[in-house]
């Protein structure tokens, strides 16, 4: 009886939620399946299985920080720290996983440790030292440039790395589906019913809206805050297990460039940059029309400084549509 | 630099525009170090300069620290404040305004003047206009973004910058430009000039020629005509602003602008001193420059900053760049001038932020 | 029951409330009323912990509260629902009711028990239950202050305090809201409803509280006052009389204002100042009036109806457009529109006149800029050491003063005024309403928007009553007051019910 009861509230609940599911996010459902379709035909390198897992391999490593990241921009927050705490938790890695033999676990505990470590920093110097999370991240990004280059010393990359992490890189697949992406998925469920089903993530939404008004509704913004920029830090160490685990070469820029794919990912997901709305299922969806468009262009073959010009064009018109909705709705 | 903060009883009272003025009540030297940015900084100045002596008279350093390494490292002063000053601009208005893309825009400038005068034998005269133009061109895209249509500046100039550097790449053919008419126009842009005679070490002739001239122009600006005030206003209060009629939209869209063309100034600098137009000509220097531009005393939140205070700082990072270099082994310190500069711009955001809480009357 | 004792509150130097006491029972719906600055808003913010009182107390059945801290008021059952409730647009209306508050089972936020709360709660309100899923930022404005009282609701309080809440609700949706204070008050809370409307008053208080200058002036039972009555206490005193202008010379019409509207503001609003005239837009809270001052200026431009500036028609879309016919404006919200606070007095005066302080065309005469402000500073009195003292350290009535300079300086022949005297010492009052005269004096058309009657009365030469967005009527400067005040506070008929019950 009572598990019935439950099964019947939550339920209504996830129908209630799948019947707020968002324009934005089907349309970029619908560019998926479009821009996946045109690429079967267009292109003979698309169909394959390596090409496929490939791609969702490259999207899985940025959707597991966009998760992240989604938490972050809701509640108002940013962080584009991002790729260089990617790359300085690589480095890391790489330095330890050459040095001494360590099983699979322990890896993956020091990756997500060490993330925590780097998340709280942030978190300690927007949420406690109330700078604003640009600057704060900005600040940050160079500083853990800095430990990255520190780590790798003279060397600008490290080689013979081992492939005790190969479960989580590239080559992990099961079912021609790569590990990182069943990771995503399941990560996507449990961010998704936290940020429904949890007042804490309720709260979220809250502090993204009005975080004033949150204070005085009784939302302990400072804690929420930081416990975004730890989980965020979190993600990164993830991906960074799954960067390293696709590579025996672990190399300097490894990371550079990811925080304009992640919020790219985000923003074109629907979330609203200025905070308040939005979802993971979105992000995900996000990341993965953006890792289609960089299969694209490479099966195109055309020039591969192409991509960061469309995603940042990309980035503008997400944003921009947001923007509009926004100003839509408050003359209504 | 003199007590002249001091106003009262004076027969003139000075012009005061600008934020950040401190009160006749601050008696405490704490109080006016804090306040004056230019006192903290060159009390800064004097803290490192003492330190490298002393390291250097323990040796622990690998080379002198003297006026002529200083001399031959100012040539990095020039492309780093004039980025600082134009974040100034874009900083100074507020809301959140920032240009990240500062450095695309330094490539592309880079890129066009290697078209132009490295390619296309134009000028260099022409090809320089030619090339500040498209970076105030690309400035007035960010304004359009960020000003008028909505998009909040972080997010506008990330992609842009993205956007720009991509371009640059894109525009560059498989080698840097470096043909001799490239080559004659930066030894005729950039040499060595010997201010303080045959003996001394030189000083390099676009800190004379372009940089102190931008940096006289730019406090011209801020300081001494409407246009500054504009820019203040609408960053301390731009409902304010609107009521006596300067639109915020605007001012924020001429603020990139401005930008822009110091991008552009810099992209001529960097090309000069390294004699090559390069697509990455603009990599690594905005991190430095908003570093600087906070250090200066303009604050995130807008309507602060003085044009003195960001020159000094620019002169203080460099000192600190020259000195690690010569603290630390090889490429070490670049590697340590990264996590000095991020240390020293949170300890700058959080000094702003406390000066204008306190001095906004809330 | 909630008792408050010897409770006062300075604000730099003007005293907001002094030594206020007041005692409401359970099961009581109390009214309280009284004119802007007449301290309602410092007194409910104490209660409700979002102040701290200079001295006094509160308590809540005999429990002595903290100061200054609203969650302990809440925790004693202290409610309060403010005018411009902060509600998430984002969420649901049930998800903004229990925010903070929410019920966890199992670790999971117990949705169906919320939503069957929050529906019962509704249906208790007058509103639609199936409402409880909808995103708050579609619901109608009004809508959205009854999900305040909703979520006020929901915490079962001791004391629920109303402030206005029924001025921007329709007919319809003011009867649903009595209907859930008289049941609350049936329970046995403790009600204080703070509204302008006399005649609601009437109609659901057992009594009512009369402030005036930050005191209480009255308590009495509601049944033992008439509406005109409550006006006389309201407004009290008037202020220093002024050389008497009534009479003095009244030209041509500058400005002709036909059916303007601006929708959801205001609609069809006519009228017409001419030059040496004062004319008072007087209305209360959400009335309108600051909105049609504020397209006059070109700040919320107007969707329809025609603008006549000296006879020529003219368009104003923006504060430039405004400025450049004629129409200058001191606004209402110093701090927000009206101060650059970082800066320095010289700064804030010549902002607003860079043309004047032109050099060459590209700089800036620092002479001229000097020399403006300290005439500005000599002519209005400004209380200053130097020109180039920082404007935040003025007091509010010297800051005032600025503002006014600024923004009235030059030939502009319509001068708006909203709130000129808000938060401001009684000393610089004074002054300011001798700067107005002196604008009409020099042959301005002056358009004072304001809720402050004594004000009204004092300066202006016609008073244009605004109501619900519209101009209900018109009197001379010298109507009596509690009539102007009913007037605008209730129903045309109201009026005449009171005269009968006089004869």
């Amino acid at each position: 009886m009572a598990v019935m009861d439950i099964s019947g509230r939550s339920a209504a609940r996830i129908r209630a939620a799948v019947s707020r599911v968002d324009v934005q996010e089907l349309a970029v459902l619908g560019g998926i399946v479009i821009l996946a379709v045109a690429l079967l035909l267009g292109t003979e390198g698309f169909g394959t299985s390596q090409n496929l897992s490939n791609v969702l391999y490259s999207a899985s490593v940025k959707a597991i920080i966009g998760i992240g990241m989604t938490l972050a921009i809701v509640s108002g927050n940013i962080d584009i720290s991002v790729g260089s705490a990617t790359g300085l938790i690589a480095a890391i890695m790489a330095k330890v996983m050459l040095a001494h033999d360590v099983p699979f676990v322990i890896l993956v505990l020091i990756g997500l440790v060490i993330g925590a470590l780097l998340g709280c920093v942030n978190g300690f110097l927007v949420a406690v030292l109330r700078i604003n999370p640009i600057i704060a991240t900005f600040a940050t990004l160079n500083i853990f440039a800095f430990g990255k280059q520190y780590v790798f010393g003279n060397d600008s990359q490290l080689l013979g790395v081992p492939s005790s992490l190969r479960w989580l890189g590239a080559p992990g697949q099961t079912l021609g589906i790569p590990h990182a992406w069943w990771i995503v998925v399941v990560l996507m469920v449990v961010a998704w019913l936290y940020m429904e089903c949890r007042p804490n993530g309720r709260h979220l939404y809250a502090i993204g809206n009005s975080s004033d008004a949150a204070r005085v509704a009784g939302v302990r913004v400072q804690r929420r805050v930081f416990g975004v920029y730890v989980v965020v830090g979190l993600c990164v160490g993830l991906a960074a297990c799954c960067l390293v685990g696709s590579n025996s070469v672990v190399d300097v820029s490894f990371g550079s460039g990811f925080e304009l794919d992640v919020i790219a990912g985000v923003v074109i997901g629907g979330t609203l940059i200025f905070g308040g709305r939005g979802t993971v299922f979105g992000t995900v969806l996000g990341t993965l029309l953006v890792a289609l468009v960089a299969n694209a262009v490479i099966l195109f073959g055309l020039p591969s400084g192409l991509f960061p010009l469309v995603t940042g064009i990309a980035i503008i018109v997400a944003v921009m549509a947001g923007v509009i909705r926004e100003r839509r709705r408050a003359a209504a | 630099m003199n007590g002249s903060s001091v106003s009262e009883g004076t027969g003139s009272p000075r012009q005061s525009a600008v934020a950040s003025r401190w009160l006749p009540t601050w008696s405490t030297v704490w109080g006016y170090v804090s306040t004056e940015r230019v006192v903290l900084l060159s009390a800064m100045l004097v803290v490192w300069v003492v330190l490298m002596r002393v390291l250097q008279a323990s040796g622990s350093l690998s080379g002198s620290y003297d006026l002529s390494l200083l001399l031959s490292a100012s040539y990095l002063i020039v492309p780093v404040t004039l980025l600082a000053l134009g974040q100034m601009f874009v900083l100074v208005t507020g809301k959140g305004n920032i240009d990240l893309s500062a450095g695309g825009m330094v490539s592309i400038g880079s890129m066009v003047l290697g078209y132009t005068v490295g390619q296309w034998d134009w000028p260099a005269a022409i090809g320089i206009l030619v090339a500040v133009a498209a970076c105030a061109a690309l400035g007035a895209l960010n304004g359009l973004l960020a000003a008028h249509l909505g998009i909040p500046a972080l997010i506008a100039t990330l992609a842009t910058s993205y956007a720009f550097t991509a371009v640059a790449v894109l525009m560059s053919p498989d080698n840097p430009i470096s043909t001799p008419s490239v080559t004659s126009m930066s030894s005729a842009l950039a040499k060595d000039v010997y201010v303080f005679g045959p003996e001394r070490p030189p000083v390099p002739s676009l800190v004379l020629w372009l940089l102190i001239p931008v940096v006289l122009l730019t406090w011209v600006a801020f300081n001494r005509t409407p246009f500054g005030r504009r820019l203040y206003g609408v960053g301390v209060n731009d409902s304010a602003a609107r009521f006596v009629g300067i639109p915020p939209k605007r001012v924020r869209f001429q603020a990139f602008v401005c930008s822009g063309l110091l991008a552009g100034a810099a992209a001529v600098a960097m090309t000069a001193t390294y004699a090559t137009a390069s697509p990455t000509a603009g990599a690594n220097l905005v991190f430095p420059a908003i570093a600087v531009a906070l250090l200066g005393g303009v604050a995130f939140t807008g309507g602060a900053g003085r044009v003195g205070a960001v020159a000094l700082a620019g002169v203080l990072v460099v000192f600190i760049h020259s000195g690690l270099l010569i603290i630390f082994d090889g490429i070490f310190g670049d590697v340590y001038y990264l996590l000095v500069l991020g240390l020293l711009l949170i300890v700058a955001a959080i000094l702003n932020d406390v000066l204008t809480r306190r001095f906004s009357g809330s | 029951m909630l008792t408050v004792r010897g409770v006062g509150k300075r604000y730099g130097g003007v005293r907001a409330l002094g030594d206020v006491s007041l005692q409401v029972e359970a099961g009581e719906v109390r009214g309280l009323v009284g004119e802007n600055g007449a301290g309602k808003s410092t007194l409910i913010k104490i209660i409700s912990g979002a102040e701290v009182p200079d001295g006094g107390s509160v308590s809540v059945d005999g429990a002595l509260l903290h100061p200054g801290r609203p969650l302990d008021a809440l925790a004693a059952g202290i409610s309060t629902v403010y005018q411009d409730p902060q509600l998430f647009g984002e969420l649901t209306l049930a998800e903004n009711v229990f925010l903070g508050d929410e019920t966890v089972k199992n670790g999971r936020i117990d949705w169906q028990s919320q939503r069957g709360r929050v529906r019962a709660l509704l249906i208790d309100i007058g509103l639609n239950p199936d409402l409880a899923d909808q995103r708050v930022a579609d619901l109608t404005v009004a809508e959205r202050q009854l999900v305040a009282v909703a979520k006020a609701l929901a915490r079962k309080p001791k004391v629920l305090i109303l402030d206005e809440p029924s001025a921007i609700l329709s007919g319809a949706e003011v009867a649903s809201l009595f209907l859930a204070v008289r049941r609350l008050r049936d329970q046995g809370v403790a009600v204080i409803y703070i509204s302008h409307r006399l005649d609601e008053l009437k109609e659901i208080t057992d009594r009512v509280t009369v402030m005036r200058d930050g005191s209480i002036v009255s308590t009495s039972p509601t049944q033992e006052l008439s509406i005109r009555q409550v006006a006389e206490l309201m407004v009290g005193k008037s202020l220093e009389q002024l050389p008497d202008r009534r009479g003095a010379a009244i030209g041509e019409r500058v400005l002709d204002v036909q059916e303007i509207s601006r929708k959801g503001r205001f609609e069809d609003v006519s009228f017409g100042v001419s030059s040496g005239e004062v004319v008072a837009l007087y209305g209360l809270v959400g009335s309108g009036a600051s909105d049609i001052a504020r397209a006059l200026f070109g700040v919320a431009p107007i969707d329809s109806g025609n603008i006549f500036v000296s006879g020529a028609s003219v368009t104003v879309r923006s504060t430039s457009d405004a400025l450049s016919i004629g129409v200058c404006m001191v606004p209402a919200n110093r701090k927000e529109d009206g101060i650059f606070g970082a800066n320095s007095i010289a700064f804030n005066i010549s902002i607003g006149h860079l043309d004047r302080i032109r050099k060459l065309g590209w700089l800036v005469d620092r002479k001229r800029e000097r020399d403006i402000a300290s005439d500005a500073v000599r002519h209005y009195s400004i209380k200053t050491p130097h020109i180039t003292n920082r404007i935040s350290n003025l007091s509010g009535g010297n800051a005032q003063k600025v503002v006014w300079a600024r923004q009235t300086m030059g030939d502009h022949k319509i001068v708006i005024l909203e709130e000129p005297t808000q938060g401001v010492d009684i000393g610089a009052k004074g002054e300011i309403h001798r700067f107005l005269a002196q604008l009409a004096g020099d042959g301005r058309a002056v358009v004072l928007v304001s809720s402050d009657l004594a004000e009204v009365q004092h300066v202006a030469d016609r008073i244009l009553i605004v109501r619900s967005g519209s101009i209900v009527a018109e009197f001379a400067g010298d109507a009596p007051a509690a009539q102007i005040l009913a007037l605008a506070a209730g129903d045309i008929q109201v009026d005449a019910a009171a005269d009968r019950k006089e004869a």
